[in-house]
């Protein structure tokens, strides 16, 4: 017998707000909004042209907070192809979609099955009237879902193939919500060939017999879900499960880390950009890119970058330059993490006003309570007109970067 | 670089005044009031720094000529000497640096003002009393000497305060409380905005609550109606098809059963035509004699001609035969017994020869005979007259010879043998005719010879007539002895004899030929006579081999005429048949048809009824489907109605925008606050390592203003504080008491300030290197016994800078040139008396 064709998608996330983003360019603005979409539409472009004999999604296919009908139009629209295709779907919600979260109520065709909140809930699958497939599965009935689901799953001896599906946080990892958490050991003891999971971002093959899987998002949300992103295609029979990665985002992010070392001026800095929004660009094969880039490295540039204004200047002459060329790529952020080509440590020893600030620095850098009353100190103004804000600069480094500022000015004017 | 001169072209009361040649250390100028000093001093700066606008509020110095102001400074140094001359025009006037010597130095004026604002310059170079108190006056301000001050102290060339002030700068312009124009500021109100417009947009989603659970129940609707649609449009179809199938097969079935009926008669004419058509049997059944007649006709009438042909020729040789036996003599059976071999031919031309041979030999034994018996008779008288050599011996070797040449030619041996002996007998007998030539001989021998030669006759007759004997035994046992027995008779009667052999043969075989074609003529005639002769009437004894080909061919006209009629019967036999067949298709057809529109009547649920009725339930069907799909449409229209009215303008995508929107001004704000935060540290910490330099590190320029205003003091004063980033300047007097600026009296303050102005240029080093401090009357106000240390500070200051010293008081100009013994003295004159 042909073995068991199917997709395993999760976290669609459909017309969930990217965060985190800089997308002050309405083409890059436009591309964003419509890539969750894009990702569903290639996804149901996979099952048909594949010929699956269904789609799993494990959950989070809206975000029920934003309460977007039209993400449930799209997705009430997408499931209707594929019944008309004959190719079922079975979904599980997650914490983002939970039974008891916001709903349009759209009607969906009969060939798309929620599994039960309540317990773990078996379908069978046939073809031409002979069970070809076992999909063990169990949605979230509240987003904050801490229960143990996956201890649940059971596998039949009666099972051909057995496929479990769940939003689940394996090993409970530190920077996810530990939503229905479950253990390795938990997942091999069911005596499934699959496990189609879902609620980690990053698609991921946890394990590789049993098939233990995370799809990962098929479009990364913001700057940290970097990457390629889509689904597998699975092919599993009694003798075990292959999946195979397919792509399907529309556009993608990466996080690069640029040396600027070699770096005498503003010029140099914009050439080493372009060649990372290069390298951005051929990685993300053909499709439109946001690249978020970290500089670093001691270098004569410095000076010129932590003058706002030339970074901004740069900034928008590349975005400018990089959203002409094809695919085009949009640079969100350069973080500037440039130090002076300053000697800090003969700097130091000088007994004069610069040594007298490095080793001010160097006594409050050794006290974290220092530098963290410093900080807030600094922030409690701003930060109680705007807000709290999350920085990627450690309360140490930003200490450092004004210790260097400080100095790039009081040593720039010398030199 | 030091300055040489000062010349005004145009510049307030001061026209076309010259002030040099200056002192690179100290010039003291002695001029009255209005003398121009002041001018002078606000001349360099303006040529330095350009001519102020009139917006600002600086004495302008408007030329009293009236024409554009204009001046020129002369510096100098080891390398050259140039002019810096300063016109009035936008932006400060141009400047132009022109080498009196030397190389071009066009950014002379850059190299000497680096790092001396025109501020700075006013207050610490070139300075009256009114710029005295500003040295504390701009305290904390944009241009804060005292942090230059400082900075000069600290080894530094750019004050932490001026750093502080930059970052200060850049921090105002991310944000600044209550401000509206920092970016952070910008950003966080346009987010405001943005949320407020989410807020607004997520109401309105609210207001079309109704509309989306309205949406909902359509959606519930629109699918049973759409199921209902599908369904009663494939019955009205189904039922539609099943009307025009049924039409179709009603209409087949009739004509399938109409065309029976007509076929079957059809079928019915020709079997009865093919039964009243007539058979010729008797031509039927000899049709295929008959046919094999007339098929042979061709032959049998070439054969009949053949066996005329060979009969007339039977004859011509029966005369041929006739006529050589009659040449030969002889009868048939002779001429048939003889022997006529090919042999026999030559032995009878052998025999001829032979016995021609023979012949001649007896010929020519008598002929020697008789010679030689004439020999005997007149042997002696014949012996002269002998001839040499024997005529015929010769004449006879001559022909034998020829004879021999010929037959060995012709390859025919027996006459090259006869020849060859002729020949030799032809040698013989000439060399006989020679032998007598001994002449004259005897007698005895002629008759020897005499009788050699009557027994050569009889031997020669001898030999020929055995030779006859056997040649007759020979002939007759050929059986051609009848007759001559010369070899040419017996060669013309074995010609004969093959002749006759011959025509024999050829009779023979005529008759044969005659006798086959007879037969098969007979045979055919038989044939005739059997199978024609009865099928015409004919007796078969009329039937003669003349008559055949007639009587063929007549018997053949009536067996094809008949077999023409029979296959014409025969085919509508097959017709009729076929045509059966064909009724009985139809029939089938029709009952078909009619089966099958039972079995659609009984599946459209009108068992036994007919098409009428299938099409009453056709038309109900077909208006239950327009209204199901009325149903459909109308909810389809109120979906999509519902959805736009949900989704307004995009109302959704507005919102997912808003929220992206949110989102990138939250990023703007990050990165702002983000450089914010390390300006604010970098300004912190700065503010803190200067608090720790002044507490722990006291600055040299402090150290020797203080030093300065001891000394100008006479020691009341010995400590001064400049406590950075406030604006008062502490003043510790022995006793350790602290006190401002403000509690000091004029004079006192004023040397504090002249003492802050020697110590901070003191420090400069290659900061203002080239310019001079020009101080305009800075001493009036002090006490006698502190001008003497002052006079001393600003001497000990010019060994160091050049200074230039304005004053009035003939008494000051003194005490300096006292002090300093290597100051040039200048005076100016006064300005000329009214009147």
């Amino acid at each position: 017998m042909r073995p068991v064709r199917f997709v395993h998608a999760a976290d669609l996330h459909l017309g969930a707000p990217f965060q985190g983003v800089d997308a002050s360019d309405a083409r890059v603005r436009a591309a964003l909004l419509a890539s969750t979409y894009e990702a569903l539409d290639r996804i149901v472009e996979l099952c048909l042209t594949e010929k699956v004999d269904f789609l799993l999604i494990a959950g989070d296919v809206h975000n029920s907070r934003e309460r977007s009908r039209p993400a449930q139009f799209r997705f009430q629209a997408a499931m209707e192809r594929l019944a008309e295709a004959g190719i079922p779907v079975y979904v599980a919600r997650g914490n983002h979609d939970p039974a008891d979260g916001w709903s349009a109520g759209l009607r969906l065709p009969e060939t798309v099955h929620y599994f039960s909140t309540a317990a773990v809930e078996a379908f069978t699958v046939e073809r031409d009237g002979e069970p070809i497939c076992t999909i063990y599965g169990r949605g979230y009935e509240r987003a904050a879902e801490k229960r143990d689901f996956a201890s649940g799953y059971r596998r039949s001896p009666d099972d051909r193939v057995a496929v479990g599906v769940l939003h689940t946080n394996v090993g409970s990892r530190s920077d996810f919500e530990d939503y229905a958490p479950a253990s390795m050991e938990t997942l091999r003891g069911s005596g499934m060939d699959y496990w189609a999971l879902g609620h980690i971002h990053k698609p991921e093959v946890l394990c590789v017999a049993p098939a233990i899987v995370y799809a990962g998002s098929p479009q990364g949300l913001n700057p940290k879900e970097d990457g390629l992103h889509g689904c597998y295609l699975v092919e599993a029979d009694a003798s075990g499960a292959m999946p195979e990665f397919r792509v399907v985002c529309s556009v993608t992010w990466a996080r690069r880390s640029a040396d600027a070392s070699s770096c005498a001026n503003i010029d140099d800095v914009r050439d080493v950009l372009r060649r990372v929004c290069d390298e951005v660009r051929s990685d993300a094969g053909g499709r439109p890119a946001i690249a978020r880039i970290e500089l670093t490295g001691r270098c004569e540039a410095h000076e010129a970058l932590v003058s706002g204004a030339s970074m901004t200047d740069l900034l928008c002459d590349l975005r400018d330059e990089q959203l002409a060329a094809y695919p085009w790529v949009w640079i969100d952020r350069v973080t500037d993490r440039t130090a002076a080509s300053l000697d800090i440590d003969a700097l130091r020893v000088q007994q004069d006003f610069t040594g007298d600030l490095v080793r001010l620095v160097d006594e409050l850098v050794a006290d974290p309570q220092a530098v963290a009353a410093l900080l807030a100190e600094v922030l409690e103004p701003v930060e109680g007109s705007v807000g709290v804000i999350e920085s990627d600069l450690t309360p140490e480094e930003l200490v450092v970067r004004a210790r260097d500022l400080c100095l790039d000015r009081l040593e720039g004017e010398t030199r | 670089m030091r300055l040489v001169r000062i010349e005004a072209e145009r510049f307030g009361r001061i026209d076309e005044t010259t002030l040099g040649d200056l002192s690179p250390q100290l010039t003291v100028v002695l001029g009255p009031n209005e003398a121009g000093k002041s001018s002078l001093t606000a001349l360099v700066r303006h040529v330095l720094y350009g001519f102020p606008t009139p917006a600002s509020q600086e004495n302008p110095y408007l030329s009293a000529s009236g024409g554009k102001r204009q001046g020129r400074l002369v510096f100098a140094d080891a390398a050259g000497e140039w002019v810096v001359e300063r016109t009035e025009g936008p932006r400060g006037g141009p400047v132009t640096v022109r080498a009196m010597s030397g190389r071009p130095r066009d950014g002379l004026v850059d190299e000497l003002t680096r790092g001396v604002s025109r501020a700075a310059y006013r207050v610490v170079f070139g300075f009256g009393l009114a710029e005295m108190q500003q040295i504390e006056q701009l305290k904390g301000k944009d241009d804060d000497l005292m942090s230059r001050l400082y900075a000069a102290g600290a080894g530094l060339t750019v004050s932490p305060i001026d750093i502080r002030a930059k970052l200060s700068e850049r921090m105002d312009a991310l944000w600044k409380k209550g401000g509206s124009a920092p970016s952070i500021n910008k950003a966080r109100a346009a987010r405001i905005d943005v949320r407020s417009e989410i807020r607004r947009l997520e109401g309105e989603a609210d207001t079309v609550r109704a509309d989306a659970e309205r949406l909902v129940e359509v959606e519930e609707r629109l699918s049973g109606a759409r199921a209902e649609r599908t369904a009663t449009q494939a019955r009205s179809e189904r039922l539609a098809r099943t009307v025009a199938e049924v039409d179709r097969l009603l209409t087949e079935s009739a004509q399938a059963a109409s065309r029976a009926q007509a076929v079957a008669a059809d079928a019915a004419n020709a079997r009865r035509a093919a039964e009243a058509a007539p058979v010729d049997e008797d031509a039927l059944r000899a049709a295929e004699a008959v046919r094999g007649l007339s098929a042979e006709s061709p032959s049998f009438r070439d054969r009949l001609s053949v066996l005329s042909e060979q009969q007339g020729k039977l004859a011509a040789v029966e005369q041929r035969l006739r006529a050589a036996l009659s040449d030969a003599g002889w009868s048939e059976a002779q001429a048939l017994a003889a022997t006529a071999d090919a042999g026999i031919a030559a032995e009878i031309e052998n025999a001829r020869a032979a016995l021609n041979d023979l012949s001649t030999r007896a010929v020519l034994a008598v002929e020697a005979r008789d010679r030689a018996s004439a020999d005997v008779a007149g042997a002696a008288a014949i012996a002269v007259a002998a001839r040499p050599w024997s005529v015929p011996g010769l004449v006879a070797a001559g022909l034998g010879a020829a004879g021999f040449a010929a037959g060995i030619a012709l390859g025919q041996t027996a006459l090259a043998g006869f020849a060859l002996v002729i020949a030799i007998a032809g040698v013989v007998l000439a060399l006989v005719r020679v032998n007598p030539m001994g002449g004259g001989t005897d007698a005895a021998q002629a008759r020897s010879r005499l009788a050699a030669a009557e027994a050569a006759v009889r031997a020669a007759q001898r030999a020929l007539d055995e030779r006859t004997v056997a040649w007759s035994e020979r002939v007759r046992a050929w059986g051609l002895g009848d007759g001559s027995e010369e070899p040419a008779a017996v060669a013309a009667r074995l010609q004969a004899a093959r002749e006759v052999r011959a025509a024999d043969d050829q009779r023979s075989a005529v008759r044969e030929a005659i006798v086959r074609e007879e037969q098969r003529v007979g045979s055919y005639v038989e044939r005739v006579r059997t199978s024609v002769a009865p099928l015409l009437g004919e007796e078969p004894a009329g039937v003669t081999p003349d008559r055949c080909v007639e009587l063929v061919g007549r018997a053949t006209a009536r067996v094809e005429s008949a077999a023409l009629a029979d296959c014409a019967r025969v085919d509508a036999l097959r017709e009729a048949e076929r045509l059966d067949r064909e009724a009985e298709a139809s029939r089938a057809v029709s009952e078909k048809s009619a089966a099958a529109v039972a079995d659609l009547l009984a599946e459209a649920c009108v068992p036994g009824g007919g098409l009428e009725d299938v099409r009453h339930l056709e038309a109900e069907a077909r208006l239950e489907a327009e209204d199901a799909l009325q149903t459909f449409d109308r909810l389809t229209a109120e979906e999509a109605t519902l959805r736009t009215r949900i989704d307004a303008e995009g109302r959704e995508d507005r919102l997912a925008s808003l929220r992206l929107q949110v989102e990138t001004l939250g990023e703007l704000i990050a990165a702002d606050v983000r450089e914010y935060t390390v300006l604010t540290l970098a300004s912190q910490l700065l503010s803190r390592a200067q608090a720790r330099y002044e507490r722990e590190r006291q600055p040299e320029v402090v150290k020797r203003a203080e030093a300065a205003f001891t000394r100008m003091t006479n020691g009341r004063y010995p400590h001064i504080a400049i406590p950075l980033g406030k604006e008062d300047l502490e003043v510790f007097t022995t006793s350790a008491a602290a006190a401002g600026t403000d509690k000091l009296s004029r004079g006192t303050a004023e040397q504090l300030y002249l003492a802050l102005r020697i110590g901070l240029v003191d420090q400069l080093g290659e900061i203002g290197a080239g310019l001079p401090v020009l101080m305009d009357d800075v001493l009036v106000n002090f006490s006698p016994d502190r001008l003497q240390p002052a006079a001393e500070a600003i001497a000990g200051l010019a060994q160091t800078r050049q200074v230039v010293f304005f004053t009035c008081h003939p008494a000051m100009a003194d005490l300096l040139c006292r002090v300093s013994p290597q100051a040039v003295r200048i005076e100016l004159q006064g300005p000329p008396a009214h009147g």
